[in-house]
């Protein structure tokens, strides 16, 4: 389903510039990234048991409350106030001048990997897209607690043929989040949009590595 | 001098909440806007490795999201699509006494019709309202959300931020938590918005907002250091 664009802003950071998505073909300004935040939260606390009813039984009252503060915490307009004031045409390796185009809605969770073609109206003769398509609190009896953020990045050229793709998850740790019982949250839950940078940001380093290695699947 | 005198000398020279007693003082309060849904099912839990498990997830995850789009247009459809719409809080938070409740006896309390968007609460640090009031107090209701959780039943969570300006340019205190109240009989799915599930869940809104400013006025109370 093609989503209507609703949001646009100027980027002053790097060479990436925010514009409307109307504007956003113009000539001088071939190439686009377009950008949709994630729709799905999840919350996994697992104990001992290593997961299972039972564990959801003991644990999916802590998991709601988790997935609320999520949902709020990092809502479609914080998800793109996060990722916008990076330097976005350095970290995925855009071309200099590359207009940032945000979606205020997500995509429907469920077309993420069947819809194989551009997911905008735009014509830009050099498209991208990249799609924030999980956001993931863990809690492992282990490992502790993290925060994983699943980006996709497709590259379309000139056409609706995907040229690239990467995939993958970020993750780091969460010190704050969950807050204690009857403590202030605030800083909790702005912990998660630190993280959420932190996972773009780590998997942007690794989505450089392969747009380095990347072969042209296409002429 | 004991430390402890110290920290009552300096106590005494900052504006204490009761000192602020000019009427002139505004509490600002926002409601939220409408209500959001959680659900946390029972497979949710299970960490899937391996191809097949990993379909069978992925077939329960859309067939969990085929019934919460069904339980929505069920209520969308329904005579009150808006069970907790930004007005219908509006109306059941003015009954309350916001001023004592909050520790701000004799503020005015001023209630907005339109609720703050996401992006204003997350980075405005000042005054919300170009008010100039001597001293400011705002509560915004950030959230409201039914959830539905597995083995556990349904409840209302409401996350409310509370700051604190006094007489200065920047919040003395502020504290953000969410409250939450269980209910029994408004539901989404099956779907019950009958008289009495509506009552309950305007009472557990009540009950949410009482139980907010129990954990603020618990954490206002002096603490050994200070005795």
């Amino acid at each position: 389903m093609k989503r209507h664009i609703r949001s646009a802003a100027l980027a002053i950071s790097g060479l990436a510039l925010f514009a409307a998505g109307g504007a956003a073909a113009q000539a001088g300004a071939p190439c686009e990234l377009h950008i949709w935040p994630a729709e799905r939260m999840t919350s996994v606390t697992t104990g001992l048991l290593g997961g299972g009813l039972l564990d959801a039984a003991l644990h999916s009252g802590k998991d709601a409350s988790n997935k609320a503060s999520l949902a709020s915490a990092l809502d479609s307009p914080s998800q793109l106030d996060a990722l916008k004031p990076l330097d976005l045409t350095e970290l995925l390796m855009l071309t200099p001048g590359t207009v940032i185009v945000t979606h205020d809605t997500p995509l429907e969770r469920k077309t993420m990997n069947k819809v194989k073609t551009r997911r905008s109206d735009s014509t830009a003769t050099c498209y991208r897209e990249l799609i924030v398509a999980d956001v993931f609190y863990q809690k492992a009896a282990i490992y502790g607690r993290s925060l994983k953020t699943l980006f996709m990045l497709r590259d379309f050229g000139a056409d609706q043929k995907i040229d690239f793709e990467y995939k993958a998850w970020g993750g780091n740790g969460l010190k704050l989040f969950p807050p204690k019982e009857g403590e202030d949250s605030i800083a909790a839950l702005d912990e998660l949009v630190t993280v959420f940078k932190r996972n773009f940001e780590e998997y942007a380093a690794n989505a450089r590595k392969g747009i380095a290695a990347r072969a042209p699947k296409k002429s | 001098m004991q430390p402890s005198f110290l920290l009552l000398a300096l106590a005494g020279a900052l504006p204490a909440p009761e000192a602020a007693q000019d009427a002139t003082c505004e509490l600002h309060i926002w409601p939220g806007a409408g209500m959001t849904s959680v659900r946390q099912r029972g497979f949710e839990s299970n960490r899937s490795a391996g191809l097949i498990p990993e379909l069978i997830r992925e077939a329960q995850v859309d067939g969990a999201a085929r019934a919460d789009a069904r339980a929505a247009a069920g209520l969308a459809a329904s005579e009150t699509p808006e069970p907790l719409a930004t007005a219908r809080q509006r109306d059941i938070l003015s009954e309350l006494s916001w001023a004592e409740m909050l520790g701000l006896t004799g503020y005015r309390t001023i209630f907005h019709d339109t609720p703050l968007d996401s992006r204003t609460i997350r980075t405005v640090k000042t005054r919300y309202v170009q008010s100039t009031a001597p001293c400011y107090a705002d509560l915004v209701v950030d959230d409201v959300v039914y959830s539905r959780e597995y083995s556990r039943g349904r409840n209302l969570k409401t996350l409310f931020r509370f700051r604190d300006f006094g007489d200065g340019a920047a919040p003395r205190r502020s504290f953000g938590i969410w409250a939450q109240t269980k209910l029994t009989v408004f539901s989404l799915d099956p779907l019950d918005v009958s008289a009495p599930a509506l009552d309950e869940l305007a009472s557990a809104l009540r009950s949410n907002a009482a139980a907010f400013s129990d954990l603020l006025a618990r954490r206002q109370q002096p603490t050994a250091i200070t005795r």
